[in-house]
């Protein structure tokens, strides 16, 4: 299927929003990032609100969105708890930062909980037996993109504000992040080449008997080999360059930026071609036109 | 209880898309949407046979909503536009739709569209403007071959219904079409939503896994 852009904005903002929530927890529980904190916190706030943005530009008629909304078994609902969950540690941390006070410990596992929650929520929005490629590994990648995102996020915002703790412990965070990544592309890759399609041997569509039939027998060859090889095979390198520069930045603590940018580049690039893959992969379990 | 549902003979289909084309007269349906459409199935070789002609069979497939009874779209829609109603069959609150297409992704089949002038999306509907008032689906009465009936699954296959003869008798599947057993009774794919329509096919590999 088409890839649907304000749903692969939704998602790629979402992870980041979490991502830099988790970050900031983990930092907040280290004691450190006192000073990124505002920064990381307005980042967050800024990243949501143009995930929930991409997402209205996905409905045909947004304007309904409260008639009748709250579909409990829905993922657009159970999405937009998370966005009002989101928001509600937002006014937290905001209060707390306001106050001068230093983040509760109890706040931060909170803040993470939700993160969490949330990324599982958008993942089981895209969970549908009817599309073999949209299996739970995509809660996994999810996550795991989460953990990069929020990582060369926070590298980003401590070399901003010069935070040389909190930098080496971004490194260490994008290091991780990469990783997860990569092992959370391996889980999706072997998920797909596990599923299975509607088999109907030869059939045509009798108002277009020139248009050739879709079949697939492998969603593994299409994503090594076939349509989405591209998007796969380039968003694995992206990972492995984000890889890379993790591991060369962490001796260079104070002296990281062109490793950063280039991290938050690939990062990015990588989270996008992958989201696009998912929708190249996207063929319904019966596939007659 | 009620299962509103179709049965279709593939049988005696004879791929005239007949319901496809009243599907779309009757319901209005969008150029490049088919609420109705007809698959044609094959040719493919017949079980131990030479794997050519003509050691190969067809049958034609009409494939629309399945109107399911754990149907994914109601699931995954937010707004409850897509609902179970009363007669077991899944419809849509085009008031209430908001477009997001996410019951269009969730259904195994394709059947659903977008309208992309109301922007709100659409499916067969089993024709209930005509069915609440007794009459039938209009792929059903417009069937040419006999193929289509329509019924209530919960009551069984005598409920099931077809066109009018001649006569201005309306015709019962049981008593009309070609003896069949349990086995000749398949269901498209199943992904746990549990598709309510039937097709009857004898004497032939179903295609596309069993339910």
């Amino acid at each position: 299927m088409e890839a649907q852009w304000p749903l692969i904005i939704f998602t790629l903002f979402v992870c980041l929003t979490c991502g830099i929530f988790g970050a900031m927890s983990i930092l907040a529980l280290k004691g450190q990032g006192r000073q990124l904190q505002f920064t990381s916190l307005i980042s967050a706030t800024v990243s949501l609100a143009i995930g929930g943005f991409g997402a209205f530009l996905h409905l045909e008629h947004w304007e309904r969105i409260f008639n009748g909304f709250g579909h409990i078994t829905s993922g657009i609902t159970q999405e937009l708890i998370g966005c009002v969950a989101l928001a509600v540690i937002i006014v937290a941390w905001f209060v707390v930062l306001r106050g001068g006070k230093e983040i509760p410990k109890a706040l931060a596992w909170i803040t993470l909980a939700v993160a969490v929650l949330m990324l599982v929520a958008t993942g089981h929005s895209y969970l549908m037996p009817a599309r073999p490629a949209w299996g739970i590994a995509l809660i996994v990648f999810y996550v795991a993109n989460a953990c990069l995102l929020g990582a060369v996020a926070m590298w980003l915002i401590s070399i901003m504000k010069k935070d040389e703790a909190s930098e080496g412990s971004s490194i260490q965070f994008a290091l991780v992040g990469s990783v997860v990544q990569l092992a959370a592309m391996a889980v999706y890759t072997i998920a797909c080449s596990m599923t299975k399609f509607a088999d109907f041997g030869f059939y045509a569509d009798p108002t277009s008997m020139t248009t050739a039939p879709t079949h697939v027998d492998s969603l593994l060859a299409i994503m090594v080999s076939g349509d989405g090889a591209l998007m796969f095979w380039c968003s694995i390198a992206c990972a492995v360059v984000a890889l890379v520069c993790a591991i060369a930045a962490k001796k260079k603590v104070g002296a990281s930026k062109p490793y950063m940018i280039i991290a938050v580049i690939v990062a990015i690039a990588s989270s996008i071609l992958f989201r696009v893959l998912f929708y190249q992969l996207g063929f319904a379990m019966v596939l007659l036109y | 209880m009620t299962q509103m549902s179709i049965i279709t003979d593939a049988n005696r289909c004879v791929g005239c898309l007949a319901c496809s084309v009243a599907c779309k007269a009757v319901n209005n349906v969008p150029i490049g949407n088919y609420w109705n459409k007809v698959v044609r199935v094959g040719p493919n070789p017949i079980p131990g046979g030479s794997g050519d002609f003509p050691d190969v069979y067809m049958y034609f497939l009409p494939i629309s909503c399945q109107h399911c009874e754990n149907p994914e779209c109601v699931k995954v829609c937010p707004t409850e536009a897509s609902h179970i109603a009363e007669d077991g069959t899944v419809q849509v609150d085009k008031e209430k739709c908001i477009g997001c297409q996410f019951c269009a992704m969730s259904c195994p089949y394709g059947v659903r569209y977008l309208n992309e002038e109301e922007k709100v999306v659409e499916k067969c509907t089993l024709c209930e403007q005509k069915l609440n008032q007794g009459e039938l689906p209009q792929c059903v009465s417009q069937c040419g071959g006999n193929a289509r009936w329509v019924g209530d699954m919960e009551q069984g296959l005598d409920s099931f219904v077809g066109s009018f003869d001649s006569a201005g008798e309306q015709r019962k599947m049981i008593e009309f079409i070609e003896p069949f057993s349990d086995s000749d009774m398949h269901k498209l794919p199943d992904v746990g939503n549990k598709p309510s329509f039937s097709y009857i096919l004898r004497d032939h590999h179903w295609e596309g896994g069993d339910e």
